[in-house]
């Protein structure tokens, strides 16, 4: 990270809307004591944890049902690819037009774009899952919780792990695009296009610096601790 | 009856015009060691699927400890199964893999630590209680599989082909201790192999099957008192006769069949 103050230097001085490093992180302070700052990125990342949780959930109903049934599979998987396909910017011009800016559009086109990548990585994962092992614990008599949380999960959880990075990383792009897109009033979006608009560069850099901010934590603090956690049969072993 | 383990009568599978197993009728008792000896793609896979409670038959009756399989209010039989690769979960250590064997049969959680230390005595891995399966062996994740099979009081034990992936010394040690482990147990085992020289030194009966579909060719009662030596020219000389009986049934070109 430190590599790239000299080159954010070297831009700012040759381009006149790119602020300085030591112009941006003087305003850092101010910026993250005010409060609309933290109810912004609050109202914004609901809206990601919302529609990831819903993504997340169809995705998975997706995936299981497509597994189990192969005509299920092929219908399904049209639409899977159908919405893998779709660009999301054009996604969010239809969820909001639809729902006419109302929280739900930002929520179902967070779900739409990353449904697919659950679906697809968990679908991957049932079907390379142990058959040796099911058919293991279907002789031991494992209940269908116990199955899916003894054998299923386990084989499921690199592939889940693996899509749920690129959904959360999709996840924002796809609510900034959103919120500018459908005019919010409030959020990193809105607050980002706002600043944009009316050029004031410094706040455009401090809401960047922040999204950057929010997308690795949660990357690092959040998802690569949990596969840590869950995998650590693996370093143990 | 109430001495009769498993009864299996008539039985028969069939896959839509290929049929797989054909009129099978045995019976085991408690305490016996059984092996099932057939050639490579007789049909024993289907009839361990069938007595193992996964799949129902396509004909015929199977009766554990007196009750009836696949019916509407059958309950599916507690059995241990040890199969061919050990089917451990390598993210559960020796302990948890035991632990959910016995939660699925409903053993009272109570009872856990006791039962897994006194298996696990029984087959000196006690000391690999709390080690990961990918940091055994061959042969201590196989034996832990036949701990797995044991701590749930099974009615009987399936073992299909449990020896065959390990390196001869290991197998010889493992047949040896089986012996043991039975003995001591009183436990029902149900052992499939290809080796004949196996079949004899383990079991107390061999059901030798023809070529597929698969019908019962012989019930060959294995004439040696135990303890049992691997290397008894005895065991060479019964393997010997199966040999030259099983020619003609298995297709394999003899010209006389034991039966």
């Amino acid at each position: 990270m430190l590599l790239l103050i000299p080159l954010w230097y070297l831009a700012a001085a040759q381009a006149t809307f790119i602020e300085p490093p030591h112009a941006v992180l003087a305003a850092l302070p101010h910026f993250l004591s005010d409060p609309a700052t933290w109810s912004n990125i609050g109202l914004t990342m609901a809206r990601v944890v919302a529609g990831l949780s819903l993504g997340i959930v169809a995705g998975f109903v997706a995936a299981f049902v497509m597994s189990r049934s192969r005509f299920m599979g092929e219908v399904l998987g049209w639409y899977v690819i159908a919405a893998l396909r779709t660009p999301s910017a054009i996604a969010a011009i239809l969820a909001l037009a639809i729902f006419k800016g109302s929280e739900a559009g930002y929520v179902l086109v967070v779900a739409f774009i990353t449904f697919p990548y659950m679906a697809m990585g968990m679908r991957d994962g049932l079907n390379s899952a142990d058959r040796e092992l099911d058919e293991m614990s279907r002789i031991y008599h494992l209940g269908l919780l116990a199955q899916v949380r003894h054998v299923w999960a386990p084989f499921v959880a690199p592939y889940i792990f693996s899509a749920l990075r690129n959904a959360h990383a999709l996840a924002w792009k796809v609510i900034v695009v959103a919120e500018i897109f459908g005019a919010a009033r409030a959020g990193f979006g809105a607050k980002f296009e706002h600043a944009w608009e009316y050029m004031v560069m410094i706040e455009v850099h401090l809401w960047l610096l922040v999204f950057m901010a929010i997308v690795l934590i949660a990357e690092y603090g959040l998802i690569r601790t949990l596969e840590k956690y869950t995998f650590r049969w693996r370093k143990e072993a | 009856m109430t001495d009769s383990v498993l009864r299996v009568e008539d039985l028969g599978v069939s896959y839509g015009a290929s049929e797989a197993v054909r009129k099978l009728d045995f019976d085991i008792k408690r305490g016996e060691f059984v092996a099932i000896l057939g050639p490579s793609g007789c049909g024993k896979s289907s009839m361990l699927n069938v007595i193992s409670g996964l799949n129902a038959p396509s004909r015929g009756r199977v009766w554990v400890e007196g009750a009836k399989l696949f019916t509407a209010a059958s309950k599916a039989p507690r059995l241990g199964y040890v199969f061919q690769s050990h089917r451990l979960l390598p993210w559960r250590t020796v302990r948890q893999n035991l632990e959910i064997a016995l939660a699925a049969s409903s053993v009272p959680k109570a009872e856990w630590e006791a039962k897994i230390d006194e298996i696990l005595g029984i087959l000196h891995i006690r000391q690999f209680k709390d080690a990961w399966p990918m940091r055994l062996s061959g042969g201590q994740r196989q034996r832990v599989s036949i701990a797995r099979a044991l701590v749930v009081d099974p009615s009987y034990i399936l073992m299909d082909e449990p020896l065959s992936t390990l390196d001869e010394v290991t197998a010889r040690s493992l047949r040896q201790e089986l012996t043991g482990i039975v003995q001591r147990t009183g436990v029902t085992v149900i052992f499939v192999t290809h080796s004949i020289r196996e079949a004899v030194f383990l079991a107390d009966r061999i059901l030798i099957l023809s070529r597929g579909p698969a019908r019962l060719h012989e019930d060959f009662t294995v004439p040696l008192s135990r303890p049992r030596n691997y290397d008894d020219p005895r065991i060479s000389e019964i393997e010997g006769q199966i040999i030259a009986g099983v020619q003609a049934p298995w297709g394999l070109g003899g010209q006389r069949d034991v039966a």
